[in-house]
């Protein structure tokens, strides 16, 4: 029914997030009729993300430089370390601007049914950048499931014998909610009401 | 036990016990209704209509104004019309509380998802599902509870948590999390996993939700006890009762305490939870038991109509409950459980409900054994996913 090059662009739009075949097949057609003000201007974006996007090498986040603008900024807190499990609870974080620190991005949570051991987060990572001293409060920013909970617990005992105190966000939001569904102003609240993990 | 529970505490809460009823119920593509509507007032009301008519289903619909999966348990995308080419379907109804809510619940989806969401609307905004219980209790009773005390003790246990999480909401994501936690222990003892901590992270979440689990089944009972056999009739009297290790510990511990002992055990049970996979102790293994008191013996060694009347009693019990609690009166779900009852039993349960002020949705296929309610209820007889019209002489 479709050409071939049709067909492989809904298909790949399918599998996009919160998309399916029949969204996949309306947002395809979507582009097409809007060739110039849409379909073009992607198209380049797409390959200029593709070339240009890196992990930072210290805390996860995606940027242009293998040292992100986060890590670079000379006017973050560095006495101050977030834990986030995903990228996208980074950028919750900054919508709120109510956060100065630095982040690190763990590459998900601890789940055993889903084959997510601690060998697949990035703990030793975080290790190695608590032991250059510089900091003094580590705040989870993890989801209430209990993989979001259970992940805070175990990063929390791998790094207790140092002189860091470790706090966590005191979510008053529905269990299992996720970061990234919070509004600015609860993640702020939930910010400053941080309490100690213990 | 707190005095005055009982039946001077249930004839006083009668007064400002607000009612709740449904005055109109619309389905679109609900199980076998293409299109039905029905319109109500604050009586009860009986479903006749043959076998498959589509009494039930209807009832099903009415559960779905709690959160979950409904009377029969079932999955979102089960509810769309067989035979439809959409599997979108909706159930709306309006209410009548101390001001008209309009309800509505149903899948609204482009896609053809395995599993798509159910969404409710309370007056025409999204809310999430548990806001459903800010505005109505349903309390319902089907033919698929009649075997529930000749069957294993964890159907007990579904049954008991699904009583206490209509009246405690929060039950139901303790229940969650210690099932979740229990399964996730469960994988990495069968990996023979080395990751120590996590295992010990792990059973302490376990040993913590498991005392929230019994700790509200247990203020459940220690309400709802008193308030059975307290009616105007002569339904029996019930007494449930918890055991189990946890329990006991429990009782002579703090709950602290028994949180710790909890733990200790898991982590000494853990070689044997691996091969036998579970865990030897916990909430999941919790004995309900129930006892007819005036028989001075156990539900299991009832007959089937003994059941079925302490199944009953323990309805109307929660019911009180819920009155009490909510200061509102559920809507009840009665499927096919008139016509089992003895013509003294059924006449009883009619009283009751008139007592109790609710209204009940009654099913059936023959409508003779309503008659006894007369006036007292409204009569529709269901035919083919369709209401008959009444002749009228
Ligand atoms: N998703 C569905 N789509 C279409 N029909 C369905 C669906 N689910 C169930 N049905 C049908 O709806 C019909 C009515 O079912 P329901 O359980 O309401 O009958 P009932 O009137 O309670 O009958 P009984 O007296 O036997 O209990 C049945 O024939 C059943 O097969
Ligand atoms: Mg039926
Ligand atoms: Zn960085």
């Amino acid at each position: 029914m479709h050409s071939p090059d049709i067909q492989r662009l809904i298909q790949l739009l399918s599998k996009l997030p919160g998309l399916g075949p029949r969204s996949g097949r309306r947002a395809a057609l979507y582009l097409i009729k809007n060739k110039q003000t849409t379909l073009e201007p992607l198209s380049l974006s797409l390959i200029r993300v593709a070339e240009t996007i890196k992990i930072c090498t210290i805390c996860g986040n995606l940027d242009s430089e293998t040292t992100c603008a986060l890590c670079r900024s000379p006017e973050r807190d560095e006495s101050l370390l977030c834990i986030v499990a995903e990228v996208d609870d980074l950028w919750a974080m900054e919508r709120s601007g109510c956060y100065k620190g630095h982040y690190h991005v763990l590459g998900g949570v601890l789940s055993a049914l889903d084959g997510v051991g601690p060998d697949k987060l990035s703990i030793p990572a975080l290790l190695a950048r608590l032991e250059k001293g510089k900091v003094k409060e580590v705040v989870m920013a993890l989801s209430t499931t209990i993989e979001g909970q259970t992940t805070a617990y175990y990063v929390a005992e791998q790094i207790k014998e140092r002189d860091i105190s470790i706090t966590k966000l005191a979510h008053g939001v529905p269990m299992g909610g996720e970061l990234d569904y919070l509004d600015d102003g609860t993640i702020s609240a939930a910010l400053k009401a941080r309490r100690p993990v213990n | 036990m707190r005095p005055g529970s009982g039946v001077s505490l249930e004839r006083s809460l009668d007064t400002d016990v607000h009612s709740c009823w449904i005055a109109a119920l619309s389905l679109q593509n609900f199980r076998n209704y293409e299109i039905f509507h029905l319109e109500a007032d604050q009586r009860s009301v009986v479903l006749t209509g043959e076998n498959g008519a589509g009494k039930t289903n209807i009832l099903e619909a009415l559960s779905l104004l709690t959160p979950g999966k409904g009377l029969r348990r079932a999955k979102n995308s089960d509810f769309a019309r067989v035979g439809s080419d959409s599997q979108n379907w909706s159930v709306s109804v309006i209410m009548k509380a101390d001001e008209e809510v309009q309800v509505g619940t149903g899948v609204q989806s482009l896609e053809n998802l395995e599993d798509p969401r159910r969404i409710v609307k309370i007056n025409h905004a999204v809310s999430p599902q548990t806001a459903l219980s800010e505005w109505v209790s349903v309390l319902w009773q089907t033919p698929q509870m009649d075997g529930l005390f000749d069957e294993g003790m964890g159907v007990q246990r579904k049954f008991l948590d699904r009583l206490v999480s209509t009246l405690f909401p929060e039950h139901t994501q303790h229940l969650y999390r210690y099932e979740h936690a229990l399964r996730e222990r469960s994988r990495l003892l069968k990996e023979g996993s080395s990751e120590i901590k996590w295992i010990e992270i792990l059973e302490a979440t376990i040993a913590q939700e498991g005392l929230a689990i019994l700790s509200l089944r247990d203020v459940f009972l220690k309400e709802l006890n008193p308030l059975c056999g307290t009616g105007v009739t002569n339904f029996p009297k019930v007494e449930i009762s918890l055991r189990g290790d946890l329990e006991s510990w429990a009782d002579h511990m703090s709950s602290l305490e028994a949180e710790e002992k909890f733990q200790r055990s898991l982590l000494e049970s853990r070689h044997q939870d691996t091969q036998f996979g579970g865990a030897k102790t916990g909430t999941h293994q919790t004995q309900v038991k129930v006892f007819h008191v005036a028989e001075n013996k156990f539900a299991e060694v009832c007959s089937t109509g003994e059941q079925k009347a302490l199944l009953l009693g323990i309805m109307l019990a929660n019911c009180r409950l819920h009155m009490k609690h909510h200061r509102r009166r559920p809507l009840l779900l009665l499927d096919e459980v008139v016509a089992h009852l003895d013509a003294s039993r059924r006449a009883s349960l009619f009283e009751e409900i008139e007592d109790l002020g609710v209204q009940a949705w009654f099913t059936g296929t023959d409508e003779s054994i309503f008659l006894p309610l007369g006036e007292k209820a409204q009569f529709f007889k269901i035919h083919r996913a369709k209401i008959v019209p009444k002749i009228v002489n």
